[in-house]
């Protein structure tokens, strides 16, 4: 404000020329006509003198909403690729919102979902002769390690302690690797009592190679470039959830905030499969001492497509040198693995300059 | 728009009452509207305090840890069925009021919510039919002065979280090396007790303790009543921010009618609820009581009890904030 009203004082008596006249309304004249700001204003304006959305506007994306004509969108993360998506191979969006922006700014953004993995990460039967579920497979039908009652899921990954029992005393714990330990129980007066009995389950057994290297990213972009990203979330956790958060500049115009993710197998790259890993002339794992380059950290490949009960049980009785029933009374393995991602919420507050 | 127009007055010529007049109109009719006022003309110093942000609530006010069990007793939970505040002796933790009228004048109430989910291991992949417990967490709002257990909850859509583990240590029992089979055997009906497991026959027992130096057999280095050296603890974080438009009130088939002048709070909550199989014997053997492991009519016979386990929300946080419209 730079207001100097009046310019021209006139004197008593004087007559009045008209430039002065106009200069002296020209000088408030122009501040009012479109000039006027801060300076000009006393105090702080009532809160309601601003209009709505003059100091930001919301923007949000959920599955599923109260809207939808189904209850939720499932989105399932594509076997294709091991590269970001936006959306799936039923065009179903992760999630995403697109807004026009009368002024620059900047935008805060959160977003959280939950997923569930299904499979059991096997990829062929000689991976599946290769874990220890391989002579353990139920031959009393469904989809559980022999016991009888069913234990432990095959359709889930192999790791950890998983629970198996037995009637007869071929079976092998764990199914060779390392040796065969197959001690049965003894009695005190050194009578056996034979192996895996149903007397003395449950049973465990160990597994020592988990099918726990499947994964998850999640980032969050602002027109194509990274707001935030995730870190790896692996299979491990069998249900989890997610949260990024984030803040961006936001120009004037169209902008289109997506969260992408991606589902790869996230192994290591290896230069040799001569050590460790390499079998003997008995096919046992374990003989030689490790002789493997680690060239690098994480090879993300696409994740093995999940297939329902694909891998045979015959298949993999040929591989592991066990017979299983043939009779059928049993379920084939799941194959691959499969990602999908159920409740969404982004929520972008996209404040003004 | 409010513009003065200034008449034009030449030199010279004669200024009528009419002309000056009108100068005199034009400024006492000014009404001051946006365009009157510069671009980016009005600065911070007369933009209120809490202009945007209306109303802001913290729950817990202090940082003291807190936590929530969430019983499994009650009946067997799934996907989509939860416990409420009340119900578990959590509403005054978990539970935070948006003590504010909330109307349909445009504003807006975000909800942000954390806690960290605690789920104890208790071998479940080796028992039964072996599906670790899945837990669901998920924010909740409801319209009413006091809300409990017996409210009208909304779920806050778009926030449910699932978390569980693919794997699990075990259940303590013979195959760990466990001596509890000794005379169990014989109660079976078995000629004699049945010594423990040899260590040297079973080196993949790692699970299982040595016998110590004075001869006494060892033991399962687990322990499922006090879920020591059970090492698959599941540690997961549910985190969530919601948006509640006034609008969603009247989507959200409230038993109440929404009065048109708005309503005088809002509150939100965390609730819970666990999945487990049927199968596994729940709730005939409800947790911690549950007998399955030792009762030799029972499928678990041979291993120890079988104590299904509680999840725990901890150290969780909520916070609203009304945005004006």
């Amino acid at each position: 404000m730079a207001i100097k009203f009046p310019k021209v004082h006139v004197k008593s008596g004087e007559i009045i020329h008209p430039d002065d006249l106009l200069n002296n309304a020209a000088e408030f004249v122009n501040e009012l006509n479109g000039s006027i700001d801060s300076d000009n204003l006393k105090g702080t304006p009532h809160i309601e003198s601003f209009s709505s959305k003059c100091f930001h506007e919301v923007y949000r994306f959920r599955r599923p909403d109260l809207v939808d004509v189904l209850p939720l969108t499932t989105f399932t993360c594509p076997s294709s690729t091991s590269a970001y998506v936006k959306k799936d191979l039923e065009n179903n969006q992760l999630a995403g919102v697109e807004f026009d922006s009368d002024t620059d700014g900047w935008a805060i953004i959160d977003f959280n979902s939950t997923f569930k993995w299904t499979g059991t990460g096997i990829t062929s039967a000689a991976m599946a002769a290769d874990l220890q579920v391989a002579a353990l497979m139920s031959e009393t039908g469904g989809p559980y390690l022999e016991s009888g009652i069913g234990m432990s899921r095959t359709n889930m990954p192999a790791g950890g302690w998983m629970g198996v029992s037995g009637e007869d005393t071929t079976r092998y714990n764990p199914c060779q690797r390392g040796g065969e330990y197959s001690s049965n129980l003894m009695d005190t007066i050194g009578s056996r009592v034979d192996g895996l009995s149903v007397q003395n389950f449950p049973l465990g057994q160990w597994s020592d190679v988990p099918v726990d290297f499947y994964c998850l990213q999640f980032r969050i972009t602002i027109n194509g470039n990274l707001v935030s990203e995730s870190g790896h979330l692996f299979n491990g956790n069998w249900r989890n959830a997610i949260y990024l958060c984030g803040a961006t500049p936001v120009v004037a115009g169209k902008n289109r905030i997506d969260v992408e993710v991606r589902a790869f197998t996230a192994i290591e790259l290896k230069t040799s499969r001569v050590g460790i890993g390499a079998r003997d002339e008995d096919n046992l794992r374990g003989k030689f001492q490790p002789f493997q380059m680690v060239s690098s950290d994480v090879h993300p490949s696409p994740l093995p497509e999940f297939e329902s009960r694909a891998i045979s049980l015959e298949d993999i009785g040929v591989l592991a040198g066990v017979t299983f029933d043939t009779k059928g009374n049993h379920d084939d393995l799941d194959k691959g693995i499969k990602c999908e991602i159920l409740d969404r919420h982004l929520l972008v507050q996209l404040r003004k300059r | 728009m409010a513009i003065i127009k200034v008449p034009n007055i030449v030199s010279g010529d004669t200024l009528s009452s009419s002309t000056y007049n009108e100068l005199q109109e034009n400024i006492q009719d000014l009404k001051v509207e946006q365009e009157n006022i510069a671009q980016e003309g009005i600065n911070k110093s007369k933009v209120p305090t809490n202009v945007l942000l209306k109303n802001r609530f913290f729950s817990p006010e202090t940082t003291s840890s807190n936590s929530i069990t969430y019983p499994l007793a009650g009946g067997e939970m799934r996907e989509g069925e939860f416990l409420f505040p009340g119900s578990g002796g959590f509403a005054s933790k978990s539970l935070i009021t948006h003590n504010t009228p909330f109307s349909n004048d445009g504003s807006q109430i975000i909800c942000r919510a954390s806690a960290e989910v605690f789920i104890q291991d208790y071998g479940s992949r080796t028992f039964f039919q072996g599906v670790p417990p899945t837990c669901i967490v998920q924010l909740f709002y409801c319209l009413e002065e006091s809300p409990d257990v017996s409210s009208d909850w909304k779920p806050c859509l778009g926030t449910k979280q699932m978390f569980s583990l693919a794997f699990s240590s075990k259940i303590p029992s013979d195959s760990g090396g466990n001596f509890h089979m000794k005379n169990k055997m014989v109660d079976l009906g078995h000629s004699h007790p049945v010594n423990r497991r040899d260590f040297d026959d079973r080196p993949d027992l790692f699970t299982y303790d040595n016998e110590d130096a004075l001869g006494n057999p060892g033991a399962d280095s687990y322990n499922v009543e006090t879920n020591s050296k059970m090492f698959f603890d599941g540690r997961f974080s549910y985190t969530t921010s919601f948006l509640l438009n006034y609008e969603d009130l009247a989507l959200s088939d409230f038993t109440a009618s929404i009065p048109s002048s708005g309503v005088n709070k809002v509150s939100f909550c965390l609730a819970g609820g666990v999945y487990l199989p049927s199968s596994i014997g729940f709730p005939a053997h409800p947790p911690g009581t549950a007998t399955v492991g030792t009762n030799l009519d029972n499928y678990g016979k041979g291993c120890g009890q079988v104590r299904f386990r509680n999840f725990e929300l901890q150290n969780f946080s909520l916070s609203t904030v009304a945005l004006r419209a």
